[in-house]
Parts: structure tokens; C-alpha cells; sequence
């Protein structure tokens, strides 16, 4: 698994690493998707989470989660348009699943993609995730995800 | 059960949100910010005492929490980049003695009460007033 700056990126994964998010194709062909570990740290002071509500068509680009911290207001944007078939209900009870499990509880939404081998194209495998990730930090000057605990 | 079309577009009118109690001004700002970021539409009317926060300098003066860092005109910011689009009162402008050149840079422009009443009437709308 690529550790970059203190955070955990799983091999398993793709990513949109611009928009901070992770991609995993479930054995029913839907798509899970969710918040890397590097976003929340980025975030921090987190206050809620309000993932999109279910069959809902999303389009991409559009926001499939808006996250609110102490500090500021953002939208996760997903890179491909589709149908949310789920959603984190228990998110909005307890956003802190984000940070406690982002690529396990703390998923988003389960999205059944238009077109998934052109979103797919789109993305980053975790094999090789490092190095823009490790581009994208410096341009931000993140220092890193603290250590758990 | 009815399945009404979602709205696709959120007005926030502030009437009564005072610039003299900043406690008042999160909710509305914070709410159209996370509306915007869910990819509504969303504009704010500024009216009444709310008028007076589209004065250059005068959000820039207050902050929600006493000794916050980011202060109201940092949250109106935000809003904006978000998409949210600020209209002030063509009013205001008489009762706070002010000119369009006093007004900030995020606001769009003026929107008078009839104009606001016909977006208001149309079927993709829905209002939250402060």
C-alpha cells in the first residue's frame, strides 16, 4: 500500500487525485466511492458530511458529498455521471467515519456509473498514485497526515 | 405519495440577519455555501438591516464568533466562489445613503422586489428567509 507523507493510499483503489476521492468497482459492477485519507487530513475540524441521497442522477463534475469544517464549505466532485443506487446514511449521524474508516465505513455513495470504462480511463490506479499525490502535496504544501492515535 | 420535480434553484432572502448581532449571519451564508456546493442554483437578497453587509468594509468588520479569524466577508467570499449570487436591494441604496460603487464586489447587481417576486412564483424555487 502506497504511504505517502503519513497517508495511506490502498493498491486496490483508483483515484481522482485532484478531486481527492477513491474509486472501487463492487462484484455487482456498481461503484463505490469515498474520500481519500489525505482529504480529510487536509479538512480537519470536520463538522458534517451530507453524501448525495439516492436515486438521484449525478453528472460529472457535480458534487456526490459537500463536507463542512470549522474552516470552510467543499464539494466532492466525481469524475463520472451515473446513478447514486446508495448512500452513507450513517454519515450524517456520524461524519467523524470518514477520517475513523475512510476507505472502509466511511464511504460516500455507491454510484451505478453511464459509462465506466471512460471514467476508469480517467483514473489513477493505486499502484501508481504515489507520485502525483506526492506532487499534488507539495503544490498545496501539505505537511502530511498525523499519525493515528 | 407525490413525487414532486426537485427544485433546482434556492433564494435566501435576508431581511432581518443584523449586522449589529453577527451571531445572526452564519446560518444564512453557511446554508446558500453548501447549497451552491450541491449544485443548486442559489442567490442571496440582501434587504432591510441585511442591506448594510454588501457595504464595502462593513463584513470585513465583523466576525460571527468574537475573535474568529474569518470574518463575514470571509464567508461571503466563500459563498460566491462556491456560485452563490449576491443582489442587493435597489432600496438599500437611499436608506443607507449609499451608491452601487459602495457595494462589494460580489454582488451582482440589484434586484428589486418584483423581480425577486417573479423568481420566487416559479416552479423550480424554493426560499429561505432570514
Amino acid at each position: 500500500m502506497p504511504v505517502v507523507r503519513g497517508c495511506f493510499l490502498p493498491d486496490e483503489l483508483l483515484y481522482d487525485v485532484e478531486n481527492q476521492l477513491w474509486y472501487r468497482r463492487l462484484a455487482d459492477g456498481l461503484i463505490e466511492i469515498g474520500m481519500t485519507s489525505v482529504a480529510l487530513a487536509m479538512a480537519a475540524d470536520l463538522v458534517a458530511v451530507t453524501p448525495k441521497r439516492p436515486n438521484r442522477r449525478i453528472e460529472g463534475g457535480q458534487a456526490c458529498a459537500v463536507v463542512e469544517t470549522g474552516k470552510m464549505v467543499s464539494a466532492a466532485r466525481i469524475a463520472c455521471s451515473g446513478f447514486v443506487e446508495r448512500s452513507n446514511e450513517a454519515l450524517l449521524a456520524e461524519p467523524q467515519l470518514v477520517s475513523s474508516d475512510p476507505y472502509g465505513d466511511g464511504w460516500l455513495i455507491v454510484l451505478r456509473p453511464d459509462d465506466w470504462p471512460a471514467a476508469e480511463a480517467k483514473l489513477v490506479p493505486g499502484s501508481e498514485v504515489a507520485k502525483p499525490y506526492e506532487a499534488k502535496m507539495r503544490r498545496e504544501r501539505f505537511p502530511g497526515c498525523a499519525p493515528p492515535g | 405519495m407525490h413525487n414532486l420535480p426537485m427544485a433546482k434553484k434556492l433564494i435566501v432572502v435576508m431581511v432581518n440577519s443584523d449586522p449589529g448581532h453577527p451571531e445572526e449571519l452564519g446560518t444564512p451564508l453557511v446554508q446558500a455555501t453548501v447549497a451552491a456546493a450541491m449544485d443548486y442554483q442559489v442567490e442571496i437578497i440582501c434587504a432591510g438591516t441585511a442591506g448594510k453587509l454588501l457595504k464595502k468594509g462593513v463584513a470585513a468588520g465583523l466576525t460571527i464568533k468574537p475573535g474568529a479569524a474569518k470574518t463575514v466577508y470571509d464567508f461571503i467570499r466563500e459563498a460566491h466562489e462556491h456560485g452563490v449570487r449576491f443582489y442587493a436591494c435597489p432600496a438599500n441604496l437611499d436608506l443607507f445613503d449609499m451608491t452601487a460603487d459602495d457595494l462589494i464586489p460580489e454582488c451582482q447587481g440589484f434586484l428589486g422586489a418584483a423581480a425577486l417576486v417573479g423568481k420566487i412564483m416559479e416552479d423550480d424555487c424554493r426560499v429561505l428567509s432570514y
